[in-house]
């Protein structure tokens, strides 16, 4: 589906677990992604309540995800974002919260912001009334 | 704050100067200054990072290069160079 996004000085872009576990997972497209993000400027955002999704507590199974982490910056949730997240997953029935903090990120800045993920489905519907933030698989 | 920070001495030149200080006032060029260092270290960092993930995993094929770059393009309109 193609839709018009307002112009953005600078490329955004939030990852949500799928996001970046891809990069562990070796995912061609996500590096590309990436790659093509650092190379225009690009903003790459964590919302940490991904953490949630993809870490274990165990130092030794997380330490490739945290050298990952390490060359990324984790945003923490403000109130503003998470009650839009609120309004987000009102809007599109879903239950998940957690999707709808890395739509909600990604919705609350007024620029074309991509969400880079490896389940597009329910991301796409959060952010279906959005029309500055895209959904790419990685 | 201030006991946290450090004091150096750079040279740029004119033009430039008087470019940040033009958008960041007399009194915001040390911050203009950390802020432009953060995001380069930023990008650094993260260049870093994937050319560490090229040469374990392999480069990324032309393909997918195209195929990124043309949906970045949808995405970020023609700004995005």
């Amino acid at each position: 589906m193609k839709r018009r996004r307002p112009p953005s000085a600078l490329p955004r872009c939030v990852l949500d677990s799928g996001g970046i576990t891809a990069l562990l997972g070796r995912s061609q497209k996500a590096r590309a992604w990436l790659r093509w993000l650092a190379t225009h400027h690009g903003e790459v955002i964590v919302p940490a309540a991904i953490l949630s999704e993809c870490t274990t507590g165990d130092a030794g199974r997380d330490a490739e995800l945290n050298r990952i982490l390490g060359a990324l910056t984790v945003t923490t949730t403000t109130e503003p974002t998470a009650r839009l997240a609120g309004a987000l997953r009102f809007r599109a029935r879903t239950d998940d919260g957690i999707d709808a903090l890395v739509a909600a990120e990604a919705a609350a800045t007024p620029v074309a912001t991509v969400i880079l993920t490896s389940d597009p489905h329910d991301l796409t519907r959060l952010v279906a009334t959005t029309s500055h933030v895209a959904v790419q698989r990685v | 704050m201030i006991s946290d920070m450090e004091r150096v001495t750079a040279t740029i030149d004119p033009q430039t100067l008087s470019a940040i200080r033009r958008i960041a006032g007399p009194r915001g060029v040390s911050a203009f200054l950390e802020t432009a260092a953060r995001e380069r270290l930023a990008r650094l960092r993260l260049l870093g990072l994937l050319d560490d993930l090229d040469a374990r995993y392999g480069t990324p094929s032309s393909a997918v290069k195209r195929q990124v770059a043309k949906q970045a393009k949808r995405i970020f309109g023609s700004r995005a160079p």
